[in-house]
């Protein structure tokens, strides 16, 4: 029978076709009457008539939801979202009130020019701000202007059901669907693009990516701001000292006798004790980083075109004559191609660590020593620097500081490292706590003292 | 007189979802080309969905709407008229045309249906009796007879 079954699944594959189950029941709804025998049946059975059109269809009032999305969505040519991100928490030292704090990131896309700008901001500090063109992992972008009215527009778009999304009220719309095999179970499942809108407005305020109707981990997006807007109002003169491109960062440590933390860190520094929390001060360490700049030369002309071309030819580019040799030393931005140099680093920083937990032999380190901080045990790193600094403080925010008197607690944001980090700004020194859980940052923050 | 047991939107709708591809494989194979094949599994829950209430129990509620689905197929591939078929080229990876198709078109029509049930489905005889409207001892019959047909012509058409 193997012969058959072949030859059949070669003459038939699999069709791609989208399951439309809303599809299904707004077909199967009983065919409207005449508009007579409608004005009839309204004068005569008013009150039953509402009951048995609102169950179990009620599909009326999701077409109107669809129609007011699309009117809502607007006609202006940009794009103009803001996204809140994630972000953490400011807990008071003294008074132990907890505020959120979240991160935003505005973004203006315009689709004509397939231009981007996107600023980032933190508590209300602007972390970044880049212009560039448009690529294929700005997929909230991809979603809210490819795909999102263009779907309200065509009818395809459908209401899945109600919701409330960060306190407000809405519904959730599914914008583009895909059934995709899974190799783990060999089924298909429905992979989905849905969108919330506010039941309000008809705004988006949230979007997400689903398998199967269930929401991925993480992966809901709050929008704060949507509108489409004329040319002239959108932004997009961004401030090039506050773009991340180019920037290359070092960093290292080595281990240091207690006795010379004060002339590393050029004052005293805070430390938390000989112990705190019955760990004791392991290891002291002078940490160092530097950021700096890669060069990069704009290129015009020929040469210009001719890198065009050896990009375009992908991923053959290597061996066409007159392509650099490293293409990932090109880029091409806002339409204007760039070849990248040495980076230049600017003065290196240097910072205290003071690492409280056992010492050891650390099994992933390639030489077997004695004096490696164990990190998968219980454990607090404090570092503490003149200045903010991402390498030598950890990955959270860059130019916010927390007020004097409060920690900003951050999960899971010290690189490799799992545990809380909390931030906190003591006489002017900026402090990074990690430790285990958000109780151990906090007391710890409490317990700072100088040394002496 | 015999009472229905009646189906529901949401059964209805779980037979939908976890069978989807395999509905629409089927009436693609029925009724000649993909677009027409989704239409016709639309067609056949949007029937289902309407007279689910005469849905009488008395085998799986899948094997009831796999009939609607086959029949709406069926219905579809009806519309495609013999010279639309007659027209329609028939291409084949290898660059030559697909014998095969050719072979299962000429088969009887409960040789092919039942070919499809079984092979694009994945369903067994007791589900493909009920889906034709035979017993299981037909479709195995019948499922033989379609094998040898289409050997016979394979072995036919490599000479």
């Amino acid at each position: 029978m193997r012969d058959v079954q072949e030859r059949l699944d070669r003459l038939v594959p699999e069709p791609m076709h989208i399951s439309d189950w809303e599809a299904v029941l707004r077909d199967a709804r009983p065919r409207r009457r005449s508009l007579a025998l409608q004005l009839a049946a309204a004068t005569t059975l008013a009150g039953l008539a509402a009951l048995f059109v609102a169950a179990p269809w009620n599909g009326s009032e999701r077409v109107g939801v669809l129609e007011r999305a699309l009117a809502a969505a607007g006609d202006g040519p940009v794009l103009h979202v803001v996204f809140r991100s994630s972000g953490g928490i400011v807990v008071d030292l003294k008074t132990g009130e907890r505020k959120p704090l979240y991160g935003e990131r505005e973004v203006w896309f315009d689709p004509g020019r397939d231009l981007v700008r996107q600023i980032y901001r933190f508590g209300g500090v602007v972390e970044g701000d880049e212009l560039y063109e448009r690529n294929k992992g700005d997929r909230e972008l991809t979603a809210l202007w490819r795909d999102y009215r263009p779907a309200l527009e065509a009818g395809t778009a459908r209401v899945i059901g109600e919701d409330v999304v960060g306190g407000v009220r809405v519904y959730w719309i599914i914008v583009r669907a895909l059934l995709l095999p899974d190799v783990a179970d060999h089924k298909n499942h429905e992979l989905a693009q849905q969108v919330a809108v506010s039941r309000e407005t008809f705004k988006p305020v949230a979007m997400r990516y689903t398998r199967d109707r269930h929401a991925l981990e993480n992966e809901t997006d709050h929008i704060l701001r949507f509108e489409t807007i004329p040319l002239d109002e959108a932004d997009f003169s961004s401030a090039p000292g506050k773009s991340l491109n180019g920037v290359a960062m070092m960093a290292g440590s080595e281990p240091i006798d207690i006795s010379q933390a004060s002339k590393v860190l050029g004052h005293t520094p805070f430390w938390l004790g000989p112990e705190f929390a019955g760990l004791p001060l392991g290891q002291a360490q002078k940490a160092f980083s530097a950021s700096g700049r890669r060069e990069q030369t704009l290129v015009t002309g020929e040469r210009a075109a001719e890198i065009r071309r050896c990009l375009s030819k992908r991923p053959a580019r290597a061996r066409h004559p007159g392509c650099p040799a490293h293409m990932k030393s090109v880029e091409i931005r806002h339409g204007k191609v760039y070849e990248s140099g040495p980076v230049h680093f600017g003065p290196q920083q240097t910072g205290l660590t003071l690492y409280y937990g056992k010492i050891g032999d650390e099994p992933s380190t390639f030489k077997k020593e004695d004096s490696s901080p164990l990190y998968s045990e219980p454990n607090i790193v404090l570092t503490e620097k003149a200045k903010r600094d991402l390498l030598l403080l950890g990955f959270g925010p860059m130019a916010y500081l927390p007020p004097e008197g409060s920690v900003l607690l951050l999960p899971g944001t010290s690189g490799y490292l799992p545990g809380t980090s909390g931030y906190l700004v003591r006489d002017g020194v900026c402090i990074s706590i990690r430790a285990t859980g958000d109780e151990l940052v906090l007391s710890a923050a409490r317990a700072l003292r100088p040394m002496g | 007189m015999r009472l229905s047991r009646g189906a529901s939107v949401a059964e209805l709708e779980r037979v939908y979802r976890a069978g989807f591809p395999r509905f629409a494989r089927v009436a693609t194979a029925v009724a000649g080309d993909e677009q027409s094949g989704a239409d016709a599994v639309h067609d056949a829950f949007v029937q289902a969905v309407r007279t689910r209430r005469s849905f009488r129990g008395e085998g799986p509620l899948e094997a009831w709407v796999w009939r609607m689905v086959v029949n709406a197929a069926k219905k579809r591939a009806g519309r495609r008229t013999a010279s639309e078929a007659a027209e329609t080229p028939v291409e084949h990876e290898n660059g030559f045309g697909d014998p095969v198709r050719a072979l299962i078109a000429a088969l009887p029509e409960r040789q092919r249906l039942a070919l499809f049930l079984r092979y694009y489905a994945d369903l067994d005889y007791e589900a493909i009796a009920a889906a034709l409207g035979v017993t299981a001892g037909t479709v195995g019959a019948t499922l033989n007879a379609a094998h040898a047909a289409l050997r016979r012509s394979l072995k036919e058409a490599h000479r």
